[in-house]
Parts: structure tokens; sequence; C-alpha cells
């Protein structure tokens, strides 16, 4: 008895050696980090003596955050681009996945040109739009000068700015979304679609009730990771508009950049920061719920 | 075997001699001709300018033997990179280039070395332009004045002039412009959208730079040392500065391309080297834009002179100076061999040979001397300003007061706010900014 006891133990106890390594890494790596940003954001900082001076002021820097209204558009924006382009790169997509996945040639030829805008560096995109967009000897302006119409200023406009920045969001990201759904699409067994289609069901039938709820947990994985890359979003941004006309494309990336080093606000851009960090968090609270919630529908339904 | 081993021995006895001299780190000692300094590196921005630097530090490199690394970085990377060295426990760079916005909060904190400790009898000769004394700060007035100490060398002497079409203006029987009533009748003339814009303003990118020209010739100011109180007066809200807020916004909106509000320096010089504009105030490391043929349809049609005022004799450009200083986190060897070459780069002859490669000078006997060269038209119109030369806000906290200044003009430009809630605003924050800060305010 003693000896299972010592033998269980043994076992336990090599399992925590084993992970041992692995976990201070990650504290280390990760926690680190995120535990001095977390500080910092309680602290206001300044340059003196030579180095960075640390003073503790409680949640004053939260407290400014909420009553910054550059700061609370540079949120509701971030959100909307988020909400407005990751639903849209996913309806894409799903399409273009389904159908690529589906289609008997150039099946390589297809994925290879839709993953291409996702090879391209945020710099190279920024620059390539830039000289799309541009008023006065931009492509797109030039095209609709060639039918005769007198085209916008697409970045300096109050009401097209964020849209084109919008449309250049889809055109990057809808690649990354597709891989992955594609991804699912490949592993789905044929002969679902196939049964289903000797039992008399349509091809819109097949996709709405076959393959969309197989698909639903790679499409969440998809939205998920998307929507945090799109909190991210900066490059685009800098270059395109850098945050005009007036504050209609800022964004938290570039407000916190202008923080920390324009405006020398340490601590203040460390608590922006942790407050991004908290809102994508409850973000993906919110996707999980859903699932969960759609998987118990789904469940009661059957 | 025993040649195997031979030829990994050769191989090792190779790397071991000649290792040295391929290594791609810092040489600390000196070479055999050189005046006794270690190699330095410079951190700068690579600006249209970078060229002439670079040849100047090559003739450096020739005269003393001494050796020199220039690592340039883009502009919009530039304090991010500087801030990570002077904090860092060592700097990487034994020279870095700031810029006037925000040089003080690095004078304030001690992050960069008083030129009078490395050497106690290092002073500025009589031709070197202080700009305002842009390199000197006083810490117990918390700005750039004559008493301060000096921690920089004016390095790139940018400053506002006002550049304009000789042909067309000769042409249609226009005078270079001397005040803003010139600036909008020419302006009217030549406007003809969408081929010929009358006038464009720098609306983003440090839109307040363009404002503070119009507002200082306006005599109004951001915000000044009360020498009578001991306290900062913030001027933004007053009368005058209203008056020139106005103007700055015509002088953006009004016969500008309908993107004006995504129009910054660059797109300025973009549109005056396609002769799309007739005139537009900038700065003057602008200047080598215009004569560049692959770049340039207006080559040699392009004359210099003042920033214009409300009348003759009442301007104010403003200067975007660039100074270069020296890390505190530096041993003394590499701070001396720092100082050594700003004390180098100050000289006369220097100075003209930078200005003649296309450098933006800072001693005003040198722009008297290129000015006599037909080449550099433009070298007249930066001497006649200096004198008329203002200074940006010099208190440790401008680069938070920009920022902010920014935010509220991008807003007037595009109607989000109106003129007056954008100077009440900028009080009141300039005011906040300043407080937290520890100035004291009236």
């Amino acid at each position: 008895m003693q000896i299972r006891n010592l033998t269980s133990w043994a076992d336990n106890g090599f399992k925590y050696i084993a992970l041992a390594p692995l976990i201070i890494v990650l504290v280390v790596l990760v926690a680190a980090p995120v535990v001095q940003l977390v500080s910092t954001s309680f602290a206001r900082t300044r340059f003196a003596s030579g180095g960075i001076e640390f003073t503790p002021v409680g949640l004053a820097n939260y407290r400014a955050a909420f009553a910054d209204q550059v700061a609370m558009r540079a949120l509701l924006n971030t959100t909307l681009l988020a909400i407005i382009s990751v639903s849209v790169e996913t309806a894409i997509a799903v399409v273009l996945a389904l159908a690529v996945g589906y289609s008997r040639r150039g099946n390589i030829l297809y994925r290879t040109i839709f993953i291409f805008p996702m090879l391209l560096p945020p710099i190279a995109i920024g620059v390539m739009w830039l000289m799309i967009y541009d008023f006065n000897y931009g492509v797109l302006n030039q095209v609709l000068a060639f039918v005769g119409v007198r085209g916008p200023a697409w970045l300096a406009s109050n009401y097209l700015a964020f849209p084109s920045i919008i449309v250049v969001d889809i055109w990057h990201w809808t690649s990354f979304v597709f891989l992955i759904v594609l991804a699912g699409v490949e592993t789905l067994p044929h002969e679902l679609s196939e049964s289903a289609r000797i039992d008399g069901a349509t091809e819109p039938q097949i996709i709405r009730r076959i393959l969309l709820p197989l698909l639903k947990p790679i499409i969440l994985v998809a939205v998920v990771t998307r929507t945090i890359f799109a909190f991210k979003v900066y490059e685009q941004i800098y270059l395109l508009t850098d945050g005009g006309p007036g504050n209609r494309t800022e964004v938290v990336s570039s407000y916190i950049m202008r923080v920390f080093f324009n405006q020398n606000r340490m601590g203040y851009a460390a608590s922006l920061s942790v407050l991004t960090l908290l809102f994508i968090a409850a973000l993906i609270c919110v996707f999980y719920l859903i699932q969960a919630r759609l998987g118990r529908d789904g469940r009661a339904t059957k | 075997m025993r040649s195997v081993k031979s030829v990994i021995g050769l191989l090792l006895l190779l790397a071991v001699v000649a290792g040295p001299a391929f290594a791609g780190g810092r040489s600390e000692v000196a070479s055999s001709e050189s005046d006794g300094h270690p190699e330095i590196s410079i951190l700068i921005n690579e600006s249209p300018w970078l060229g002439a630097f670079r040849e100047i530090v090559s003739v450096y490199e020739r005269e003393t033997g001494n050796s020199v690394e220039i690592v340039g970085s883009p502009y919009g990377a530039l304090l991010t990179r500087i801030t990570n060295s002077l904090t860092a426990p060592e700097s990487e760079f034994d020279i870095v280039i700031l810029d006037e916005v925000w040089a003080n909060q690095f004078y304030e904190g001690g992050l960069v070395a008083a030129l009078t400790d490395i050497d106690p009898d290092f002073a500025f000769d009589s031709g070197v332009l202080e700009y305002n004394w842009v390199t000197r700060w006083d810490h117990d007035l918390g700005t750039n004045a004559e008493s301060g100490t000096i921690y920089g060398v004016p390095i790139n002497g940018n400053m506002q002039i006002m550049y304009y079409r000789t042909d067309l203006l000769s042409e249609a029987g226009f005078d270079p412009p001397q005040t803003w009533d010139d600036v909008f009748e020419i302006a009217e003339h030549f406007y003809d959208p969408p081929n010929m814009y009358g006038m464009v303003g720098r609306a983003t990118g440090r839109p307040d730079f363009g404002l503070q020209a119009v507002l200082h010739s306006f005599d109004g100011y951001l915000m000044r040392y009360d020498v009578d109180s001991g306290n900062w007066d913030i001027g933004i809200n007053r009368p005058e500065a209203l008056e020139a807020l106005n103007l700055w916004l015509r002088l953006v909106r009004e016969y500008s391309p309908q993107d004006y509000p995504s129009i910054g320096q660059a797109q300025m010089i973009s549109l005056m080297q396609s002769g799309r504009i007739p005139m537009a105030y900038t700065v003057t490391a602008a200047a080598p834009n215009f004569d560049n043929p692959a770049a340039s349809a207006v080559v040699g049609n392009v004359g210099a002179t003042v920033v214009p005022g409300p009348e003759p004799g009442r301007n104010a450009p403003t200067t975007g100076i660039q100074p270069f200083a020296i890390p505190n986190n530096l041993p003394n060897e590499r701070k001396e061999a720092a100082l050594a070459f700003l004390q180098w780069v100050l000289q006369p002859d220097v100075q003209v040979q930078f200005g003649r490669a296309g450098g933006i000078v800072t001693r005003q006997d040198a722009w008297e001397t290129l000015a006599e060269d037909p080449d550099f038209w433009w070298a007249q119109a930066v001497a006649d300003s200096t004198p008329y030369a203002r200074g940006q806000i010099r208190v440790a906290p401008g680069g938070r007061i920009f920022d902010m200044l920014e935010g509220l003009l991008r807003q007037v430009v595009v109607g989000d706010l109106t003129p007056e809630q954008t100077l009440q605003q900028a009080e009141t924050q300039i005011r906040a900014i300043m407080e937290d800060e520890g100035y004291p305010v009236q």
C-alpha cells in the first residue's frame, strides 16, 4: 500500500517537475512584462537625474483615460473597425474557402492568389493603397477621371476616410481568415455531403445544414484571432491617414504610441494599454459565451 | 587526418589574427593616424540633407584620422531610438540628433551631457546662430534662456521661408509676397482647380508649425514667461490668436486642393515641385527639392523670401532647429571624442562646405557667403529671416503640448470645432499640462 502511494506521489511529482521549466519560461517571458506594464500604469514617469523616475499616482491614469475624449474616440473607432472588418472578412473568407475547398481544378492556384495579401508587409500595403487613394495622382481617381467623374479626397474626407481604411483592412486580412477556414473545410468528411446529396438535399441546404455547423468551431477560432489582430491595427493608419481627418481614424495603437513617445507619458500609455487588454479579453469572453449558447441551442434543437 | 588538423589549425589562427579586423563592433582603439579619439557613432534622421552631412563627415575623417559611423533613422522612429539609447545603462550612440520640440525634456532630465561639463571652456563664437538659445536650458526657469547651460550644438538650422514661382509671379506682374494680403491676392489670381491651386498649408503632421508663423506675426503667443510675476502667461485664447487662427484656416483651406486636411510638409513640397501651386511657406531644407530635375518640374523657377506678416517688417518665421547632443550615459573618453567632432563641425569653413553640399547651416556668416552664389537662391532669404526667427514652445512638456495642439488643429480644419472652441480648449489644456508639470501659471 505504502509502495503504491509512493509510486503515485512520484508520478504526480514528476508531472510538476517536468512542467516546471516551461512554467518558469512562461512566467519570465509573458507574466513579467505584463506585471511591469500594470505597475507602470499606476505611476507617473518623467526623465530625471539621468534616468526615468516613477512616482505612484494610484488610479489617476485610469481616471484620466475615462475622461480622455480622444482615447474614447480611438477605442470606438477600433471597435467599429474590428466589428465591420472581421464580419465582412469572415463572410468573404467562408465563401472563398468553400469554393476553393470543393473546386476540382486550380485549387493550389486559387489558394496562392487568395493568400497573397497576407504575405505583404503592412508598410508595403500602406504605401500601395496610398498610391491608389491619392487625391491628385492616385490610380482610383485617375480611373474615375477617365470615365468623366471627379474623384473625392478618399483619405481626407470626413465621410470616406474611415470606410477607405476598412477596405484596406479587408483586402489585407481576408486571406488570413480564408486560410484558417480552408484548413477546416479540407478536414470535413466528404461522405456527409455526398450522402445528403443522395438523399436529395440541395447545395444551399448542404452548406447551411451540414458544412457551416461543422465549420462553426474553426470559424470562431478565426474570428477571435482576427479580432485580436484588428485591435492592433497601426501601420496602415499611420501611413494612410495618421488618425485624421480630425480624429476620425484614430485607433488605440496609434494613440498609445503618441502618448508614449510624443507626449512622454509612459504611465498613462501603460494604463491605456491595460484597458485595451481588458477590453479585448472581455470581447473574447463574449465570443465564447455566444459559442456556448449556440452549442446548447443546437443540442436542444436536436 | 594530419592535413585536416593542419587546415583547421590554420583557419583558427587566421580567425584569431584577422577576426578583429572584420568584426562589426566599435573599435575602441584609435587608428595610428587619428588625433587620438575613439570611433564615434552618430544617430541622425534620414532627410534630404543627410548626403551633405555624410560629405562633411568624410572630410572630418580625412582631416583628423578619426572614424565616424553614421546611423540613419526615419524621422518617425527617431524619438523612440533616442529614448531607448539615453535611458540604457550605456548609450549606443555618441551623438544623437534632437528636435527643438522635444529636446528640452532630455536637457531637463539630465539625459544629455552639459557641454561645459566635458570641456569647461566650451562656448559658441559670435557667428553661431543660437536661435533664441535653443540648446541652452535654464533649470530654474524651466525654459531656454541665455542664462542656461549649453546642452547641444545646433546642426540643422531649419527655418520657414516663403517659396514662390519666379516665372509665374513675374508674368502676372506680382512682386514676391510680403504681407498676408499679398498672399491671398496671388492665390486668388492663380486659383484654377484642379489644374492649379492658389496656396496650401500644413494641415497635418505638426500643423501648429505653420500656425505659429501667423500667430507670432500678429504678436500673439502660445505662452510666455512673465519676468515680473515669475509666472507663465497662456496667450492662446487672446483676440490676436483668434485673428491668426482664422487667417491660417483660410491659408489651409480656401485656395487648396480638396484633400487639404491630409496635406503635410511632404505634400506641400510635392505640389510645389509639380508646379500646381505658385507659393508655399515651409522649411529651408525643402529648397534643394525644387532644383532636382528628376523630381521637379520647376527647376530654376523658384525663389524665396521671408515668410510674410500682416505688414512688412512684422514677420515671424518659425524655427525647426535640430541640435546635436551627447548622451550623458557615456564614458568620458567617448564624450570628449563626440565634443571634438561638434567643435569641428561649427567652424566657419566647414559650415560653408556643409552648405554647399546641401546642408542647412547654423552660422550667419555661412549663410551670407552662400548667398553670394546664385546656386543657393534661398540663402539670402534665410539670412534675411534670422533676425525675425521665433522659436517654438520652449518648455519641458513641449512634446505633450504640441501633440495636444495637433489634435485640436486637425479638428478645426475639418470643422469639428469652431476656432473659438479650439482656442478655449487649447488654453484649458495648456494650463493643465503646465500645472501638471509644476510650472507656475498665472
